[in-house]
């Protein structure tokens, strides 16, 4: 049996989608969770200086988008076919582009970054979310699967909640408009092989990274 | 036989992977280029407002490594095994974080957004190159087969050689310092199936 260890810090962030994977599929991992003051004597030691990182056997993997479609596709949650696996793909690569828009009022937010938090949730997270909210919808009801894509569950679904959930979290007024994508967080979150999880993990930003 | 059509701009940006994909693969495709004019007109007919999106036998995908992905994996140029599949994503990725953050002076340097792009320069160009280009040289000397990976060609090698190659049109020195990396650019220019294409093709924009 492979032996496999993530790295990354101790929030759900970048890596959550990945760990959910893990649990949904009832696959034992090493779940490292790291401070700041440990990665910084970390970095130097990683392939390409970030995080997450994924190790078994001989090899590693970075990137968070490549780690989840790597595990996802062993575990029936990349979709049906190549064009729904394209279309998973095409999804995640728009929460990126979303969640890179977005990043810099998030950072102000916790205290990472310089920044005027208010400003750049005025200029560029709710600007932002009129583009990409919507889209999300759209995909919602075009699969009529209740998930992202028609065959159901994918990690894609997994990439766009949590970060939903980060928004219901940090700026709540954002999503109120959006009581479908309210009710799909809860359904992903409602999923039987990760009810259990989603119970016992807190959505909050654990501010305990800092020490 | 499929019936493909790619629409992009009439530029490389990053819609040419996935032409460069489909002439390796010898595969009959509409390159159909949109014009600036034409595009106010066709953006709301997007799924996304975006372009490249390709057309596959009567279904749409959009987004560029959607793609490609799509694309390589039906002409081997995906990765031999599902692990180089995921090291190319990995590789991928790490070029989009590279792109992403030249961005800020490459829509300056375009002529998209007003600016000087000497000022964004040592943020948005020299920096970035020096964060990523060792990371781009491990993955060479680890592959040991000239391409990223080891089992040789795959889609991650033409998405970084296109961004290498702007990178190049604006500053001729980029690769002064990584010999190794001028030399895998020009080893993707060769690859036989292409050196044709290559060599027609208007290098600039």
């Amino acid at each position: 049996m492979v032996h496999y260890k993530l790295t990354y810090f101790d929030n759900r962030g970048l890596a959550e989608a990945i760990r959910l994977i893990f649990k949904y599929a009832n696959v034992d991992f090493e779940d490292r969770r790291i401070t700041f003051a440990e990665w910084a004597k970390i970095k130097p030691t990683t392939p390409t200086g970030k995080v997450p990182l994924l190790e078994f056997d001989e090899n590693y993997l970075v990137e968070s988008a490549a780690i989840c479609r790597y595990l996802a596709r062993k575990h029936g949650l990349a979709g049906k076919d190549d064009l729904e696996e394209a279309k998973v793909d095409a999804i995640v690569d728009q929460n990126k582009d979303f969640f890179a828009q977005a990043l810099p009022w998030l950072t102000a937010k916790f205290g990472f970054e310089k920044g005027d938090e208010a400003e750049l949730k005025k200029t560029k997270l709710i600007p932002q979310s009129e583009i990409y909210l919507p889209l999300y919808q759209k995909y919602l009801k075009e699969s009529g699967s209740g998930f992202l894509v028609k065959s159901g569950l994918t990690f894609a679904d997994f990439v766009v909640s949590e970060f939903l959930i980060t928004l219901r979290v940090e700026a709540p007024e954002v999503l109120e408009k959006y009581p479908d994508l309210q009710q799909y967080i809860d359904r992903v979150k409602a999923v039987p092989q990760l009810k259990e999880y989603y119970a016992t993990r807190s959505d909050a930003f654990n501010k305990r990274i800092f020490n | 036989m499929a019936d493909i059509k790619l629409v992009y701009f009439d530029v490389r940006g990053i819609g040419e992977p996935a032409r460069l994909i489909l002439k390796y693969a010898k595969v009959k495709f509409t390159d159909e280029r949109i014009d600036w004019e034409q595009w106010p007109t066709i953006k709301p007919k997007t799924k996304n407002g975006k372009l490249p999106y390709l057309e596959y036998d009567g279904r749409t995908i959009i987004e560029s490594y959607a793609i490609d992905r799509f694309l390589a994996r039906k002409y081997n140029l995906a990765g031999k095994d599902e692990f180089e599949a995921a090291l190319v994503d990995s590789i991928a990725d790490i070029q989009k974080d590279f792109y992403n953050s030249t961005l800020p002076w490459l829509f300056v340097a375009r002529g998209y957004v007003d600016g000087n792009p000497e000022d964004l320069k040592k943020e948005h160009v020299d920096e970035p190159c020096k964060t990523y280009f060792p990371i781009f040289s491990n993955y060479l000397k680890e592959s040991k087969s000239g391409f990223m990976v080891s089992s040789g060609l795959t889609w991650v090698d033409f998405v970084i050689t296109e961004f290498f190659t702007t990178l190049i049109q604006f500053h001729p020195n980029t690769f002064d310092k990584y010999p190794d990396l001028k030399e895998y650019l020009d080893r993707v220019r060769k690859v036989p199936e292409l050196k044709d294409y290559y060599s027609k093709r208007p290098n600039v924009y």
